[in-house]
């Protein structure tokens, strides 16, 4: 039991200090305290997440509206590359 | 023997109440000392920031005339049009969903590859996509349109620690609250989950640079 809560104790200790150590944020530091011209990394990003909805009636109205806008948007710019 | 378990417990404990306490990460305005340096001193946001506001004739023209709309501004009239009769919170979910359905593109590149321009303005952003930050800044052009003032929203950086990366949201205050705007249509009101920390945020009058103090 003893061992065990040492493991968990120094587990954890050991793998805040690895989060600690990113790159990005030492560069980032590093960069905003001392650069004389700013230059920041361009964001990363994953792919989006799940859609996860917000619902407002009157918003998911005008959402619609302008669905079929740029349906007949995308309809017209296809006939466009077609002709 | 029981004493000793005790402390460990104790340790144990305070560690679960240390990882909880990161668990989820509000993001706060009030936060002067983070204030690093006007808009100008980036060169790349400031030139974004200074093409948007010449192309914004172009959506005024479309605005009057719907005849001289370009096609990806159409549905951005129809959005300033309709929009505006809404009430304030009805306006940033309208904008979140409006432009989380345009084109997710990725666009990863490092400081050192490519040191150019790293933001799009909106109407490139409705022509061509983006990936967060571009997502981010898209809204925050769009509600500027609807008036929400400058010093209430924030393009914010903020650090997953799970995914070993960035991410970018828009940060809106409200009287009492902070909404951070995702682009899977989601509003976190009570901080961020995934994000380990906020590193550094801007608009058009600023810099703040989250992790200056560490």
């Amino acid at each position: 039991m003893k061992k065990l809560l040492l493991v968990c104790v120094f587990g954890g200790v050991f793998s805040s200090a690895a989060i600690a150590a990113d790159p990005y944020e030492r560069w980032l530091t590093m960069q905003s305290q001392r650069g004389t011209e700013i230059e920041f990394i361009r964001v990363a990003s994953e792919k989006p997440l799940a859609a996860s909805e917000e619902t407002d009636a009157e918003v998911a109205s005008i959402l619609k509206e302008i669905e079929a806008i740029e349906e007949e948007d995308r309809a017209s710019e296809a006939s466009e590359d077609s002709s | 023997m029981r004493l000793r378990f005790e402390n460990y417990l104790a340790v144990l404990l305070a560690l679960f109440a240390f990882t909880n306490a990161h668990g989820q990460t509000v993001y706060s305005f009030d936060t002067a000392e983070d204030f690093f340096a006007p808009a100008d001193s980036w060169p790349a946001w400031q030139e974004t920031l200074d093409q948007h506001d010449s192309e914004r004739q172009s959506i005024y023209e479309c605005l009057n005339n719907a005849a001289a709309c370009a096609s990806r501004l159409k549905s951005l009239r129809h959005v300033l049009l309709k929009g505006a009769d809404l009430t304030a919170e009805q306006q940033v979910r309208l904008v979140n969903r409006y432009i989380n359905r345009q084109r997710y593109k990725e666009d990863r590149v490092s400081s050192r590859s490519q040191a150019g321009n790293q933001w799009t303005t909106l109407t490139r952003f409705l022509q061509d996509g983006g990936d967060c930050e571009d997502f981010a800044v898209a809204k925050y052009f769009v509600l500027r349109e609807f008036g929400v003032d400058a010093e209430n929203m924030r393009i914010v950086i903020g650090r997953e620690p799970q995914r070993a990366t960035h991410h970018a949201m828009l940060a809106i205050r409200f009287d009492d609250s902070v909404w951070l705007l995702e682009n899977d249509n989601t509003i976190r009101r009570n901080g961020y989950q995934d994000i380990d920390s906020f590193v550094y945020a801007i608009n058009e009058q600023g810099i703040w640079d989250h992790e200056r103090g560490d």
